[in-house]
């Protein structure tokens, strides 16, 4: 359709320019220390010599970069060749093309000169591909084949994979407040226990009680604690010397007790505060299902909304924080493809505080095509050995280092060396997976123990990983990539038997 | 792994390609100890051992990066690219075996630097949304084939997913 094209000669210019603008500090500095001594700054022989070259090279560069760079459609496919040295060529389906748009600056509008920026899912680069310097008309006629395919391609049934809706306004922050009062009536409704049986609409929200018990067992207050500790000694160090000694001595005739009481109660202020920052954060949670569309509502001060089609989830995520696990709560997360890459979108709690028994209803409810499987096959006992010296081995300098750095009470400095074994020993024992039709299921602990619920279709990439101490004893570790809107990211279990790679490996592939 | 491996290998002039890029690479390190020793000479002496330890990276980087590392390298990558799927496997200390399923590609790309061009290779590049897999060093005209394979395979899986 489109014949093998180099871009609008003027192209050299814009390569020419753009190396300048990354030039023009140095060629200042060099222009400054020039202008102190007595010659002029194109009276040294040499500076002139180097700013000639270096504007010839610039130019060079910019016309090898057009000669070079090619690009035209046929059949369904975008070809790009582009590259002086390090030759690359590019070949992109139609299909695969999300968004085609163009942007000109003011010089280029006058030749009637546009970009085109062309980009693909997994949207978290900068444009993948930008064509520069094509002729307007052309662009359009460009665009207007690429566009066609892409309407009726998104018309088409979604079936929870992955599409693109570049369209829609996905996340929308700080909007919500209008839409708050008119809903308020439904939300207090559902605050009663009530289920909302007239629309198709359900809402869900999360009361106080809950959100505060979330908020005293959120990590949040480790964050905080150090946050305070960091200004106590930035402070401590502020204070005068004299004043220092004077304190000191305060503190040596009211003992050891008060200094405890004090730093508990240091302790007790940061966990107040970071229950008061988490509530502020995630008040008002609200959760309303539509029909293939997730509102998420939170934030007393500065309201938040979210709003995310069920078919663009890759994934869901169930964290049980160590201080939640034991009471048998946790949150649940999704990540979600493309679109949002600036808000802070990406982090998106579906649910801050559940029951563990609540789960599966709630996911049911929320997205029914998914299901909660709470039980995994564990990992095999010789993977044992290899979780605890994960744990221990990032402690093996500490001993050395104490031998050599005296410390008052080196036993509690020690006293890490259990509980990174328990740590160990707690992410063996979580570890796991199951597979149930096209679902998967991985499990795993760094600190909180995460289980991750994937679907087949939506693992873009599948990797069985093997080192050769793992090799030797028959261990594998199986890795799933989905999209997010941060990109990609990547799940796995550490040493599963080479067994369930294989069984992980069979399911995931089509044709083994 | 009692899944049999990928059939296919890469092109075994990717050895030599790779040997080359490793001269090059000794090239530079000598280059930068003439350089030191220039340097040393005119900005007033630079203790000696400084030089010892540029050499010892260009000896070892030499060993390696000629004899050692692109035999080795050659013998266990392997791919295969079947109907509905890219599986490569590739790693000396860890292996790694990844399986790109062609409804999962997004596009395929080809890439070439001087040195490859020189000896008639390339390498495959497939993207998914989020992940890059690369095949190195194969001929150019396979390279070629098998981007049409993929890009035309690709397009197929599309219906059946």
């Amino acid at each position: 359709m489109f014949s093998p094209e180099r871009a609008h000669p003027i192209m050299i210019f814009t390569g020419f320019f753009r190396q300048i603008r990354g030039f023009i500090f140095p060629i200042l500095v060099a222009f400054g220390f020039q202008a102190r001594s007595e010659s002029g700054f194109f009276e040294n022989r040499y500076t002139l010599m180097i700013t000639i070259v270096f504007f010839l090279l610039s130019i060079g560069a910019g016309l090898l970069k057009w000669y070079f760079f090619l690009y035209d459609y046929k059949d369904g496919v975008l070809h790009i060749k582009s590259g002086v040295f390090i030759k690359q060529e590019r070949f992109i389906k139609k299909e695969r093309i999300q968004t085609v748009s163009y942007k000109a600056n003011i010089f280029w509008r006058m030749m009637d000169l546009v970009t085109l920026q062309i980009e693909t899912a997994g949207g978290y680069k900068e444009p993948e591909i930008d064509i520069e310097a094509v002729d307007r008309k052309k662009a359009e006629e460009l665009r207007e084949v690429l566009k066609k395919e892409f309407d009726q391609w998104s018309s088409q049934g979604t079936n929870g994979e992955f599409y693109r809706e570049e369209n829609e306004i996905d996340f929308q922050v700080n909007e919500a407040s209008k839409n708050s009062e008119t809903n308020s009536k439904q939300v207090a409704c559902f605050e009663k226990g009530e289920n909302h049986e007239n629309g198709k609409a359900k809402t869900l929200k999360v009361g106080y009680k809950p959100l505060v018990l979330a908020g005293m067992t959120s990590s949040g207050i480790g964050v905080i604690f150090s946050f305070i500790a960091v200004i106590f000694g930035q402070g401590i160090a502020l204070i005068p010397e004299d004043m220092m000694n004077r304190v000191f001595r305060v503190f040596q005739n009211i003992g050891g007790s008060v200094i405890i009481s004090l730093i508990f109660m240091g302790f007790l202020l940061a966990w107040v505060i970071s229950i008061i920052r988490f509530v502020i954060s995630y008040g008002d949670f609200t959760i309303e299902k539509k029909e293939d569309e997730i509102l998420i509502r939170r934030g007393l001060l500065e309201q938040k909304q979210v709003a995310l089609k069920t078919h663009r989830i890759q994934g869901i995520r169930i964290v049980e924080g160590m201080f939640r696990q034991p009471f048998g709560y946790g949150s649940i997360h999704v990540e979600v493809a493309g679109g949002a890459s600036k808000e802070e979108g990406f982090q998106t709690v579906i649910h801050p505080f559940i029951k563990n028994t609540e789960v599966y209803d709630f996911i049911k409810h929320i997205a029914p095509e998914r299901e909660f499987i709470n039980s995994v096959k564990k990992l095999p006992k010789r993977s044992l050995k290899k979780y605890l010296f994960r744990g221990l081995a990032p402690l093996f300098p500490l001993p050395i280092a104490f031998h050599y750095v005296p410390t008052n009470w080196p036993w509690l400095g020690m006293g890490i060396f259990p509980a990174a074994a328990i740590l160990g020993y707690l992410r063996y024992k979580d570890g796991g997976y199951r597979i149930d039709g096209d679902h998967l299921v991985f499990r795993y602990r760094v600190m909180a123990r995460t289980t991750v619920l994937l679907r087949r279709k939506q693992i873009q990439s599948f990797q069985i990983q093997t080192n050769f101490i793992q090799k030797m004893r028959n261990l594998t570790t199986p890795k799933a990539s989905i999209l997010t809107a941060r990109g990609s990211a990547e799940f796995m279990v550490k040493d599963l038997t080479k067994e369930a790679g294989e069984e992980l490996w069979r399911w995931y592939s089509k044709d083994v | 792994m009692d899944i049999a491996r990928p059939k296919e290998r890469i092109d075994s002039k990717a050895v030599t390609a790779w040997r080359t890029t490793g001269v090059v690479y000794v090239i530079i390190s000598i280059l930068s100890i003439i350089g030191f020793f220039v340097v040393s000479h005119f900005l007033g002496p630079y203790p000696i051992w400084i030089s010892y330890i540029l050499g010892g990276i260009a000896l070892l980087s030499g060993v390696f990066l000629i004899g050692v590392i692109p035999s080795i390298r050659m013998r266990y990558w392997c791919y295969e690219i079947r109907d509905h799927e890219v599986d490569i496997q590739y790693g000396i200390i860890v292996i790694r075996r990844s399986l790109i399923p062609m409804a999962r590609i997004q596009h395929v790309d080809t890439e070439q630097g001087p040195i490859l061009r020189y000896f008639k290779l390339a390498t495959l590049s497939i993207s998914t949304a989020g992940t890059t897999h690369k095949i190195p060093a194969l001929k150019m005209d396979r390279a070629l084939s098998l981007r049409d394979q993929i890009s035309t395979l690709a397009r197929m899986s599309d219906e059946d997913v």
